[in-house]
């Protein structure tokens, strides 16, 4: 098996756009779209680990505010929030390119702090 | 730090090459089902389709090899004072009908607090769907 090393990935014709071929071989899916650009794992309301996050902020009950170290070119990222509580949100509210925020509610919707939570973010850096 | 630069990467084979203990999700979706059901941004899917309330068909640009993916998905917030639980679930239909290697349907499902037979549709300002797998 031939195997390529180095730290860097860029394309030729458009540096942020790599295609990799699928596992059937037969279609090609873009590298970048593809990865997950932020992931959080968080307790106690505060970052356990976490890529590209520059900042968690316990801003309430079941609410923190996390901004993004790279931002993302436009706000309608894919987002998914899964705490030990029943309703792990996204606010709509609160989406931009460089901040979420994460709600963490209970069967009665009222805010309450997560044990711990996990946040991971798809879609196009800026 | 070196920089390698290619448009495509391929195995020496012509396959998929490996991303040493990683794998990029295939396909990625923001929508909205509030009328009309519209995307607000995606990766590799190619139309949603409105089946009713609450009820979408996402349909996929390059397949999947076969229906075994995984949906992680989410839904926003945007109104709690309805004393329930919001949850977006995949609907399989019967037999595996409703997922397919180019296809999947979700649901969101408002279930109210105190009653085990209280679950409507809703429609919902915005929804997340990320897939993994294999492509065809």
């Amino acid at each position: 098996m031939s195997q390529i090393k180095t730290d860097k990935l860029t394309g030729t014709s458009t540096a942020g756009s790599i295609l990799v071929t699928g596992e059937g071989n037969s279609t090609t899916t873009n590298l970048q779209q593809g990865l997950a650009k932020v992931w959080l794992y968080y307790a106690s309301q505060a970052t356990v680990d976490s890529l590209n996050i520059s900042g968690v902020t316990d801003t309430g009950t079941g609410v923190l505010d996390i901004a993004f170290a790279n931002d993302f070119g436009n706000s309608n990222w894919s987002g998914h929030h899964t705490t030990d509580y029943q309703q792990p949100y996204l606010s709509d509210q609160a989406r931009a390119t460089g901040t979420a925020k994460l709600l963490n509610r209970n069967s009665s919707d009222a805010l309450v702090d997560a044990t711990a939570g996990n946040a991971t973010f798809h879609g196009d850096l800026a | 730090m070196s920089t390698l630069k290619a448009d495509t990467i391929q195995s020496t084979g012509g396959g998929a090459v490996t991303l040493t203990k990683q794998h990029a999700a295939k396909a990625y979706i923001s929508f909205s089902t509030d009328n009309p059901t519209s995307v607000r941004g995606s990766f590799n899917t190619s139309s949603v389709t409105d089946n009713g309330t609450g009820d979408t068909t996402i349909a996929i640009n390059n397949n999947m090899a076969n229906i075994n993916y995984a949906i992680p998905s989410q839904l926003g917030d945007s109104d709690q004072s309805d004393n329930g639980v919001r949850t977006m679930q995949i609907i399989d239909g019967s037999g595996g009908t409703f997922r397919t290697t180019s296809v999947f349907r979700t649901a969101i499902i408002f279930s109210n607090v105190g009653s085990n037979t209280s679950r409507t549709y809703l429609d919902q300002s915005v929804a997340d769907c990320v897939v993994h797998g294999d492509l065809a």
